[in-house]
């Protein structure tokens, strides 16, 4: 819909980011989306210069979409039309961090990894995990609700962000919440914005709650033969007095053994860590473990729970299910991968009721396995949102998946804050 | 529209009984916990279903009437005031505990159900942990409308934590579910967004909560303290120190006094200037460390005693003083006014400096009562209703305690909400780009604006039946 050619689309970016901050034509094609290359790529420097890109973009109807890291670009349908991607690498400042309220400031392209760097120069960390911290954004970690195993214990990027700054269509910046831990004046948007892919507008800014780090954190893992047996371990330490960090269960392909695992963090005072991993380990021989230990090399089984795959499988689904459907959902993810000779990786945060089903194979029965899960998943009163997939599957399968509730007003949203229709058009659930 | 037909209507709708519409009837509707101002409802009407909700909003939607939801009218922010002379739909009839689902830590119920009630009925060793402290009374609608805090919240977490979904009655009579049993959902977080809109974007008929055990093992302790300046650093100390009390809140003077003249006292010494009642809990294995914490930044700060609650029965009496003590200041006087504003939480002792020398310039008698722990202060304005200067100097002195706190970097309100009261203020904190954004958003569910209409955003002109608050010219500058 771009009146403008590329390269006369180059230059007019260039104009406002400079030359040297823009990519256009073959440079482009490394931000491709789903096989769709933008006209350009755009690396604003400053706020003000992403709005100018927004207002660009307005006049001639550009389609755009925001870029992090890119470790979650292939979260969302088919994108509709692409035509400019804004990056937002050089937006990376840390604007405020005021240690003893326990609160930070970044700019959304900042890394996760930088600004837990910052935060650790005073012992505190912001309690989210999501795989890939070097290259994953603040600002794509919130726009695609990314976690990983400590939402647990700390909640999702929804309960931890308190004030979010944002530049919606046309380049009109907008604000809410407050740089406090306690606030309920005005609407509360930034729940709008996070999990919204930028369809609702580009985030620029956002203040976190953040914590003291743990004095001491010690995982421990129990194995079994069963997946029945490590589900009932799993459900009885939630409901128990322990107070893991973050509860996992591993699939055997997964843990690289023949065994299911169940794998505890604990953190905080050395003494609770140092009972509470005690007692999680006599519990699990009691449950009737094969083995059940302390692991030393806590961190990258850690990793393995956050990506089962180790990132090389071409499908990675989540589930999202209560507590008593995760047990459910892991099984079916097996029977299915044997079923449809597909390579299943599954892992799930147990206590939050996510389920990650990593799976390789031929693409239409990888369709077929995923449509199956879902089922599965939306049996268990839950759902499945495919988080990678290559555009062979996610023509047969939708991402999303169905909206059981609020599509008309979700479409009313997107009609009052993009009626042009240019802000990542076409990514959200319900062709948002 | 003609009174009697809109009156036969409702009762065709919900049935006799269900409608209330003579004026003494209307009395208790015209005004919430919040009492300087007052607006007369048309008519009140108390569905017992999600269906009768829905047709209760077709009829308003066909005709044209605003309405606004209600729950136990204990908001402190003129919240579920009938503006535009609307309906009132009350959930009072919708208290049924609909599943308590322990394996998978949830539970279902209607809005009209009283926040300790769930916890009470739900027991076996879990609860629903926000506990605002009007919880004996307060519905579960009316937190999820005000995202309620409450003393414990400080390590819990708010409403909006523990609420995953709310079936929602739009303003036209529509019903959906938004959320579930399930963490997340695909498509945008409108469970979130409607915690905290204060019942502007339609009736909330049912809401899913999470249920968390009880902690393993509870302190309480009570520090003493000979100047309120000492206790606020304290606060601030034990939050730089990285302790996380599960509860951090403060009394002052005025308020230990109230307390201790009242039925509900609960020993705390009457010439202390200002009290901490913290509280601890968790695992035993981690009391020593932080106990030694606490302990530490108390005496650092010249606490003159910290008493440990030896028993459950202690710690009760410690807390019952503070869940009655905005009561028992009340009782002090005719009428009392509540503040809400928050703060970072190491300016809290130049912000109570602050509201000790507004109360001297306007001769009014302030108590501090207040969730410390999250920097939310409670300032208590106790005045005569019939002193006809006294409203005036109350709304000035309470413009004034707003101003400061957003000037320090804080918010407007923690816990009580926007609502009527402090709408006027809203572009204190917020921009007209930012006030947009957030219309634009309350369009999309509630596009007429019948549902709730004048709370939340400020207005220019003044409304007609509601008290001077609202008028301009109260509004102070930013300090
Ligand atoms: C003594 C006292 C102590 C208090 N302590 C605290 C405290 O510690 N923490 C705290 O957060 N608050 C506190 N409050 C304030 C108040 O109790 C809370 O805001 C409470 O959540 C209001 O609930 P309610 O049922 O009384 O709501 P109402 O007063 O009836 O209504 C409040 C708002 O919610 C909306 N609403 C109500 N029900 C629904 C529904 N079903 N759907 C949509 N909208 C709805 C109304 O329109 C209105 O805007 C206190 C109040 C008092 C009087």
């Amino acid at each position: 819909m771009a009146v403008a050619t590329t390269s006369q689309l180059a230059q007019r970016l260039g104009a406002i980011v400079s030359a040297r901050h823009t990519l256009a034509d073959e440079a482009a094609r490394p931000y491709a989306i789903d096989g769709l290359v933008p006209q350009a790529v755009a690396f604003p420097g400053s706020v003000g210069e992403l709005c100018e890109l927004l207002r660009l973009a307005q006049q001639d109807k550009l389609a755009v979409c925001p870029w992090g890291g890119g470790t979650e670009i292939s979260f969302g349908n088919l994108p509709e039309r692409l035509d400019l991607v804004i990056a937002l690498p050089r937006l990376n400042q840390l604007l405020d961090h005021q240690p003893e309220d326990l609160i930070a400031t970044a700019q959304a392209g900042m890394t996760l990894h930088t600004f837990q760097a910052h935060l650790g120069v005073h012992n505190q960390f912001l309690p989210l995990d999501p795989p890939c911290p070097e290259r994953a954004t603040l600002g794509g970690m919130a726009a695609a609700s990314s976690s990983g195993l400590l939402r647990l214990r700390y909640g999702l990027p929804r309960d931890l962000i308190i004030r979010m700054v944002v530049a919606g269509a046309g380049g009109t910046l907008s604000a809410s919440g407050a740089k406090v831990v306690k606030n309920v004046a005005g609407f509360d948007m930034a729940k709008l914005y996070v999990g919204s892919l930028g369809a609702l507008g580009i985030i620029t800014e956002m203040t976190f709650r953040v914590r003291p780090r743990p004095l001491a954190r010690r995982s421990a893992l129990a194995r079994f033969s069963q997946l029945e047996a490590a589900r009932s371990m799993a459900l009885a330490v939630i409901h128990s007095e322990l107070l893991p960090e973050a509860l996992e269960i591993l699939s055997p392909r997964t843990l690289g053994n023949e065994a299911w695992g169940v794998l505890a963090l604990f953190g905080g005072g050395p003494e609770i860590v140092a009972a509470h991993a005690k007692r999680f380990i006599d519990r699990a021989g009691a449950a009737g473990a094969q083995a059940a230990e302390e692991v030393s090399a806590g961190e990258l089984l850690l990793e393995q729970a956050r990506r089962p795959d180790g990132g090389v499988a071409a499908v990675l689904a989540q589930a999202s299910v209560p507590l008593t459907g995760v047990a459910p959902v892991l099984a079916v993810a097996e029977q299915l991968g044997a079923q449809q000779s597909c390579t299943i990786w599954s892992a799930a945060h147990f206590g939050s009721g996510a389920v990650l089903v990593a799976a390789d194979g031929p693409e239409p029965a990888l369709g077929q396995l995923l449509l199956a899960l879902r089922q599965s998943a939306v049996g268990q009163g839950g759902s499945l949102v495919l988080r990678r997939a290559p555009e062979g599957v996610k023509r047969q399968v939708d991402v999303w998946g169905e909206v059981t509730g609020g599509l008309t007003v979700m479409r009313r949203l997107k009609e009052n804050f993009d009626p042009q229709r240019i802000l990542s058009p076409g990514r959200l659930a319900g062709g948002l | 529209m003609d009174h009697t037909k809109l009156i036969s209507d409702l009762i065709r709708v919900v049935g006799q009984g269900a409608v209330l519409y003579r004026p003494e009837e209307l009395l208790v509707y015209e005004a919430d916990g919040h009492t300087i101002d007052k607006a007369a409802p048309r008519a009140i009407v108390l569905p017992s279903s999600t269906e009768q909700v829905s047709q209760v909003l077709r009829y308003l939607h066909q005709t044209g009437i605003p309405f606004v939801p209600r729950g136990a009218g204990t908001g402190l922010s003129g919240g579920s005031l009938a503006l535009e002379n609307g309906v009132v739909v009350c959930t009072a009839r919708m208290r049924r505990i609909l599943e308590v689902d322990i394996p998978n830590l949830r539970a279902v119920v209607e809005p009209g159900v009283a926040n300790i009630r769930l916890s009470q009925e739900v027991g076996h060793g879990y609860a629903y942990a926000p506990d605002p402290s009007s919880q004996a009374a307060c519905s579960i609608g009316g937190n999820v409308a005000e995202n309620s805090g409450g003393p414990h919240c400080l390590k819990h977490g708010f409403t909006t934590n523990h609420v995953l979904g709310v079936e929602l009655v739009l303003p036209e009579g529509e019903v959906v579910m938004l959320g579930g049993k399930a963490e997340e959902y695909p498509g945008l977080d409108l469970r979130g967004f409607v915690i905290g809109s204060e019942g502007t974007l339609g009736v909330v008929t049912k809401v899913m909560v999470r249920l968390v055990r009880v902690p393993e093992a509870v302190k309480t302790l009570l520090a003493v303290f000979d100047t309120v300046d000492s206790a606020t650093r304290t606060v601030s100390d034990i939050i730089a120190a990285g302790v996380i009390p599960s509860a951090l809140e403060m009394m002052d003077h005025v308020v230990i006094q109230a307390v201790e003249r009242s039925p509900v006292a609960a020993g705390y010494p009457l010439d202390a200037a200002a009290v901490l009642l913290i509280e601890l809990d968790g695992p035993p294995e981690g009391f020593d460390w932080e106990m030694a914490q606490v302990r530490e930044i108390c005496q650092r700060h010249q606490a003159r005693e910290v008493r440990v609650a030896k028993d459950d029965k202690e710690r009760a009496l410690l807390w019952r003083g503070r869940k009655h003590a905005i009561g028992a200041v009340g009782a002090l006087a005719t009428a009392f006014y509540t503040q809400d504003g928050v703060i970072p939480r190491k300016r809290l002792p130049e912000l109570l400096a602050l509201v000790a020398d507004v109360a001297k310039r306007y001769q009014l008698t302030i108590g501090n009562v207040f969730h410390a722990g999250d920097g939310n202060l409670h300032p208590l304005i106790v005045y005569d209703a019939n002193d006809g200067d006294a409203p005036r100097r109350v709304q000035q002195a309470g413009g004034e305690i707003m101003a400061a706190c957003v000037a320090a970097g804080g918010s407007l309100s923690g816990e009580h909400g926007i609502g009527l009261e402090k709408r006027e203020y809203m572009p204190l904190l917020f921009s007209g780009a930012d006030l947009a954004a957030m219309a634009q958003a309350r369009a999309a569910f509630n596009p007429d604006g019948r549902c709730n209409p004048g709370k939340v955003f400020p207005t220019s002109t003044g409304c007609g039946e509601v008290g001077a608050i609202t008028k301009p010219g109260v509004l102070p500058a930013v300090a």
